[in-house]
C-alpha cells in the first residue's frame, strides 16, 4: 500500500513539476515586440453591370481605395493606400485586426458599394508578398435604396423592452414594393468573438443566417413605399409611454405603427395594428413576445420573391436553411448575402467590434448604444434632403459610420413620411 | 466556514508554540527585548534559510497582540484609497527547544481586517500595486473590504554530524477582497510557499543554501448587483494602455491569476564574540498567467518576474553594552508583461482560443540600493537606546514597447530614528521619533498611446507619476508602555502607539496633494 502511495506521490510531483516548468518555459520564450510589415491583397471580383453583363473593376477604382487596419483591442488604426497592383502594405504592431475596405464607386452611371472586411485576422509576422491568406475579396454590389433607418432595441431604465421597434425606409428615388420583404433576426443572437462553425460547403461570407424571419406578405404591389417614406415594425403595438415601470414609463408610442411582430401572447393583442407573420422561427418559439437582445442584435432586410409559410416545404436544409456544425441539427434561415438589401449590426459597446458576427460585405462596421436599458436608439445620419424635404440618409454598409446614437428613440424623425396605405395615414 | 477552520487551526498552532516557548523561557520578555533579539538574529531576520536560524541562538520568545490602524490622506497611490481603517490579531514565537533535542521551531499567525475607503481604478486585485499590470479598472470610487489570514513556520534540525543543519520554512496566506460598489468582485487569494534549506558549518564559518517554491492563486469576477445598468471598465494591460468594455453585457468580468515561482539563495556567515557577518543572495523567477474564463480560457496576459536580492549584514559588538548593526542591500525586480495574439477556433471539435503568438509588450523595473546603520546601547536583554540612519536610492523604470511609452523615476530617501527606553522597575516607557526626506533625482513620463485624454490616464497614470516623483518630508513618533512581571514573572503587557506622517514639501506638490498619515495602536502580551 505504501508503495502505491509513493508512486502516486511521485506521479503527482512529476505532473505538477512539468506543468509548472511548461508555464515557465512558455514565458521564457517570449521576445520583445517589434513592428511587422504586412502585404494585403485587395481582390475585386467580377460583378454584374447595370445592363446585366459581367464586368471587371476599372483600374481607377483601386487608386481610390484605402485599406484600414483596425486593432480594436489596442485602439490603433492604420490607413494605407492600395497600389496599382492591388496590394496594400502596412506596418503594424502584432495583433488581431479587422481589415476593411469601404468605398462607393460609379460604373456606367450607377453606384456600386465596395465593402470588404477580413475580421479578426492575426497579423503576427512580416509578409512582404501577397498571398491568398492575406487577401480581401470584394463583391461590388449595387446600392440598395431600402434600409433600416432606426432601431430601438436597448430598452428603457426600469428594464422595459416592449417598445422595441425597427423602421424601414426608402432612401432611393424610386418606389419600392415591400411585398415579400423579410426582416431577419440574424445569428448569433448575441455578439460574440466565439463564432459558430457552419458547414464548409457554405463557404466564407457567402451566407448570413437568421433565427427568426418576419415577412410582409402581399401580391407584389400591395405595399408601395415611396422615396422618403418609412414603415415601422414594432415588437408590440401599444402606447408604451403610458405603461409604468418601477423606474418610470416606456419611451415609445408604437400604437400607430404599420405592423407588430406578434408571436402568440393572447394577453397582448392589439387588433388595430396588423400582425406580421413569422415565417421561420428556429427552435423554441417565445410566444410571450419577440424580444431581441437589449445588448444589440444584427438585423437584415431581404426579399425571397414569394410569400413564405411557417413549416412549409420551402424550408430545405442546405438550400433555404442550414444547421451549425455539431449543434444538434437546429435549423436557421440560410440567406445568400447577394439577396440582402440592408443589414445592421449592433454590439454591446463600441469597443466590441471584434465581436462582429455578420459578413463585412453586408456591414463592415457595427453600431452601439454602449449599454442597455439606457433608452438610447441608433438612427442613420442625414446626409442630404430631397426637394420635398424628406431626408436622405447615409448608407455605406458601414454602421459604425452610418449611424448615430440618440438619447431617445423616435419614429419617423427628420421629416420622414408615412405611406398613404398605412392604417394611420391622415 | 473554510476560513473559520483555518483560523482555529492557526490559533491552535500558534498557541502551542507560544505555550511551549513560554514555559521554557527564563528571562523576562518585552517587545523591546524581542526587537533586539530579532536584530541580533541575522540569519532569522535577513534570509529565507530556516536552517540558519539555528546559528542565531536566539533563545525563545512569544508575543501576541491585537491592533487597530487608521490611515488618512491623499498623498499615496490612487488605487490605495484615502481613508482606511483596520484591525488585526497577530502572534509569533518559538526558539530552540531542548526537549526536542535542540530542534528549532518558530511559527506565526496574523489576521487582519481592513476597510479601504475611496479606492479607484481597480475591479480585480486585492493588492493593485503588487506588480500585476493585467487587471480591470472601473470608473467608480469604491470601498473595499480586505480580510487576510497568514500563518507559517520555520523549523531546523540541531547540528547533525557536527556540520549539517537542515531546515524548512512554510508559509500560507489566504486573503479575500470585496469591492463595495458595482462592478464588484469578491476576490479570493491563496498562496503557499515552501523553502527547504541547508547549512554547513565549520567553526566560525557557515555556508547555506535554500530553495523556494510558491504557488499563488487569485480570482474574482466583477459583477453588477444592479443588473439593469452596465458598468464601463478598462481592461488594463499597462498604465495608459487598455481596452474598453462593459460589465453586465457579454464581457467576462472574471480575472483568474495563477502564479508559480521558483528560486533559491546562497548565504555565508562568520560569527565570533565580537562580530557577526552575513552575506546573502537570493534569486526568484515567477510566472503568472491571467485568464478570463474557467471553461473557455482566453489568456489575458502573463507576467515574467526576475528578482535579485543581495545583502550584507554586520553586527559588531563594540563592547559589552554597545553594538553596531549595518546593512547594505541591492534589490532588483524586473517584470515583463507578455501579451498574446489569439484567435477563436470555431471548429466544433476544438472550439477554443488558440494562441498564435506572444510578445513581451511591457517591462516594469524596480532597483533599490540601500544602506543603514544602527547603534544600540544594550540593557539587560533589551536596550536602553537605539539610533540609526538609512539611505536608499530607488529607480523605477516602466516601458511599454509599442507604441513606445516610458516612465522613469529616481528618488533618494534619507531617514533617521532614535528610541529611548525608560525603565521604572517592572514598568517601561519607550519613546521614539523618526524623520526623513524623499528627494527626487529625476522623473520623466512619455506617452504615445491613444488615451491621453481618458479619465484613467489623467487621474491615475499622470497622478501616480506625479506622486512618485514628489519631494516629501516625513516624520513619526512612537510611544510604548510595557508592564513586566505578569503571570510567571517573565511575561509582559504592552500598549504601543505609532504615528507617521508624510507630506509634499514644495509648492508644486502641495498644489496636488495634501498628506498621508498612519496611526497604529497595538496591545498585547509577550512571553
Amino acid at each position: 500500500m505504501r508503495k502505491y502511495i509513493y508512486y502516486i506521490a511521485a506521479l503527482a510531483a512529476t505532473l505538477f513539476a512539468s506543468s509548472c516548468s511548461e508555464m515557465m518555459n512558455d514565458a521564457r520564450d517570449a521576445e520583445v515586440v517589434a513592428p511587422i510589415k504586412v502585404a494585403y491583397k485587395i481582390d475585386i471580383k467580377e460583378f454584374t453591370a447595370p445592363d446585366g453583363s459581367p464586368a471587371t473593376a476599372p483600374s481607377e477604382w483601386f487608386s481610390n481605395l484605402e485599406v484600414v487596419f483596425n486593432n480594436f483591442s489596442e485602439g490603433i488604426e492604420t490607413n494605407v493606400s492600395v497600389g496599382s497592383d492591388g496590394i496594400a502594405m502596412a506596418e503594424v504592431i502584432p495583433g488581431i485586426y479587422n481589415i476593411t475596405v469601404r468605398s462607393t464607386q460609379k460604373y456606367e452611371g450607377k453606384s456600386y458599394i465596395l465593402n470588404g472586411l477580413a475580421q479578426n485576422v492575426a497579423l503576427t509576422e512580416t509578409v512582404t508578398s501577397a498571398n491568398d491568406k492575406y487577401a480581401i475579396h470584394i463583391q461590388p454590389l449595387l446600392g440598395s435604396p431600402l434600409c433600416i433607418r432606426e432601431m430601438y432595441y436597448a430598452g428603457s431604465p426600469g428594464g422595459y423592452f416592449r417598445d422595441q421597434f425597427y423602421e424601414i425606409y426608402n432612401n432611393g428615388e424610386e418606389v419600392i414594393y415591400l411585398d415579400h420583404l423579410c426582416l431577419a433576426h440574424l445569428v448569433p443572437e448575441y455578439a460574440t468573438a466565439s463564432l459558430p462553425e457552419w458547414p464548409a460547403e457554405d463557404g466564407v461570407d457567402k451566407y448570413a443566417y437568421a433565427k427568426t424571419l418576419w415577412q410582409i406578405q402581399g401580391d407584389g404591389d400591395d405595399y408601395p413605399l415611396q422615396p422618403g417614406e418609412s414603415v415601422v415594425l414594432a415588437q408590440e403595438a401599444a402606447d408604451h409611454t403610458k405603461i409604468e415601470t418601477w423606474a418610470g414609463f416606456g419611451l415609445v408610442d408604437t400604437s400607430r405603427v404599420e405592423w407588430e411582430c406578434w408571436s402568440g401572447n393572447e394577453q397582448r393583442i392589439n387588433e388595430e395594428v396588423p400582425d406580421l407573420p413569422y415565417v421561420f422561427w428556429s427552435g423554441w418559439i417565445m410566444t410571450m413576445q419577440w424580444l431581441t437582445s437589449v445588448d444589440g442584435s444584427a438585423m437584415a432586410l431581404y426579399q425571397p420573391g414569394q410569400n413564405l409559410e411557417f413549416g412549409s416545404d420551402y424550408w430545405q436544409e442546405g438550400v433555404t436553411t442550414q444547421a451549425m456544425v455539431g449543434q444538434g441539427g437546429q435549423q436557421y434561415v440560410r440567406i445568400p448575402v447577394g439577396d440582402i438589401y440592408d443589414a445592421v449590426e449592433c454590439i454591446p459597446t463600441s469597443a466590441d467590434l471584434d465581436m462582429k458576427r455578420i459578413p463585412g460585405i453586408l456591414d463592415s462596421g457595427a453600431t452601439s448604444v454602449d449599454g442597455y436599458y439606457n433608452g438610447k436608439s441608433v438612427s442613420r445620419k442625414v446626409v442630404d434632403h430631397r426637394e420635398d424635404g424628406t431626408p436622405i440618409f447615409q448608407d455605406t454598409n458601414n454602421s459604425t459610420e452610418d449611424f448615430e446614437v440618440l438619447d431617445a428613440p423616435e419614429i419617423r424623425r427628420h421629416g420622414v413620411k408615412r405611406p398613404a396605405w398605412s392604417p394611420w395615414a391622415e | 466556514m473554510r476560513n473559520i477552520k483555518y483560523t482555529f487551526a492557526s490559533l491552535a498552532l500558534a498557541a502551542t508554540l507560544i505555550a511551549t516557548a513560554a514555559s521554557a523561557q527564563e528571562q523576562s520578555s518585552t517587545p523591546q527585548s524581542i526587537e533586539r533579539k530579532k536584530m541580533e538574529s541575522l540569519w532569522f531576520s535577513n534570509t529565507n534559510n530556516a536552517a540558519g536560524a539555528q546559528l542565531d541562538k536566539m533563545g525563545y520568545y512569544s508575543q501576541l497582540g491585537i491592533n487597530y490602524n487608521h490611515t488618512e490622506g491623499d498623498f499615496q497611490r490612487t488605487q490605495l484609497g484615502t481613508n482606511n481603517n483596520g484591525y488585526g490579531f497577530s502572534t509569533d514565537g518559538g526558539g530552540t527547544f531542548d526537549n526536542l533535542k535542540g530542534t528549532f521551531l518558530w511559527g506565526y499567525f496574523n489576521y487582519s481586517h481592513d476597510k479601504i475607503h475611496g479606492a479607484r481604478y481597480n475591479a480585480s486585485l486585492i493588492d493593485p500595486l503588487r506588480g500585476m499590470p493585467f487587471y480591470l479598472a472601473d470608473t467608480n470610487v469604491s470601498n473595499w473590504i480586505h480580510q487576510s489570514y497568514e500563518l507559517g513556520m520555520k523549523a531546523a534540525t540541531p547540528v547533525l554530524c557536527d556540520h549539517w543543519i537542515i531546515g524548512v520554512g512554510l508559509d500560507y496566506q489566504n486573503m479575500q477582497g470585496a469591492k463595495q460598489i458595482d462592478p464588484r468582485p469578491n476576490v479570493q487569494m491563496s498562496k503557499f510557499e515552501i523553502k527547504p534549506s541547508i547549512v554547513y558549518t565549520v567553526g566560525k564559518h557557515a555556508i547555506g543554501a535554500h530553495y523556494t517554491y510558491s504557488s499563488r492563486r487569485e480570482d474574482g469576477t466583477a459583477t453588477n448587483s444592479i443588473s439593469l445598468i452596465t458598468q464601463p471598465v478598462w481592461e488594463v494591460v499597462a498604465p495608459g494602455f487598455y481596452n474598453t468594455a462593459a460589465i453586465g453585457s457579454t464581457f467576462s468580468g472574471l480575472r483568474a491569476y495563477n502564479a508559480n515561482a521558483m528560486g533559491g539563495g546562497l548565504q555565508y556567515s562568520f560569527q565570533s564574540d565580537k562580530v557577526k557577518l552575513l552575506l546573502s543572495g537570493e534569486y526568484t523567477f515567477a510566472v503568472e498567467d491571467v485568464n478570463n474564463n474557467y471553461t473557455i480560457p482566453k489568456i489575458i496576459g502573463t507576467t515574467k518576474e526576475n528578482t535579485w536580492d543581495v545583502k550584507a549584514n554586520l553586527q559588531w559588538n563594540v563592547c559589552d553594552d554597545h553594538a553596531l548593526f549595518a546593512e547594505v542591500e541591492y534589490y532588483d525586480r524586473s517584470i515583463d508583461g507578455i501579451e498574446y495574439v489569439q484567435v477563436w477556433d470555431n471548429t466544433y471539435e476544438v472550439s477554443k482560443w488558440v494562441v498564435i503568438s506572444k510578445n513581451i509588450r511591457s517591462n516594469f523595473s524596480t532597483q533599490r540600493t540601500s544602506a543603514k546603520v544602527d547603534y544600540m546601547q544594550k540593557k539587560g536583554n533589551s536596550y536602553g537606546w537605539w539610533a540609526g540612519v538609512e539611505v536608499e536610492k530607488e529607480k523605477l523604470s516602466d516601458i511599454y514597447y509599442l507604441p513606445r511609452s516610458t516612465q522613469d523615476v529616481e528618488n533618494i530617501y534619507l531617514s533617521a530614528h532614535v528610541k529611548k527606553n525608560f525603565t521604572f522597575g517592572q514598568n517601561a516607557i519607550l519613546v521614539g521619533v523618526n524623520g526623513g526626506m524623499k528627494k527626487n533625482q529625476s522623473g520623466e513620463l512619455t506617452y504615445s498611446g491613444n488615451y491621453a485624454d481618458s479619465d484613467i490616464y489623467k487621474n491615475m497614470v499622470v497622478r501616480d507619476f506625479r506622486y512618485l516623483q514628489e519631494n516629501a518630508l516625513m516624520w513619526g513618533a512612537e510611544l510604548s508602555y510595557t508592564r513586566g512581571g505578569l503571570f510567571k514573572s517573565n511575561s509582559a503587557f504592552f500598549l504601543n502607539l505609532k504615528y507617521n506622517h508624510i507630506a509634499p514639501n514644495d509648492s508644486d506638490g502641495k498644489a496636488h496633494f495634501d498628506k498621508y498619515s498612519a496611526l497604529v495602536v497595538k496591545a498585547g502580551l509577550t512571553f
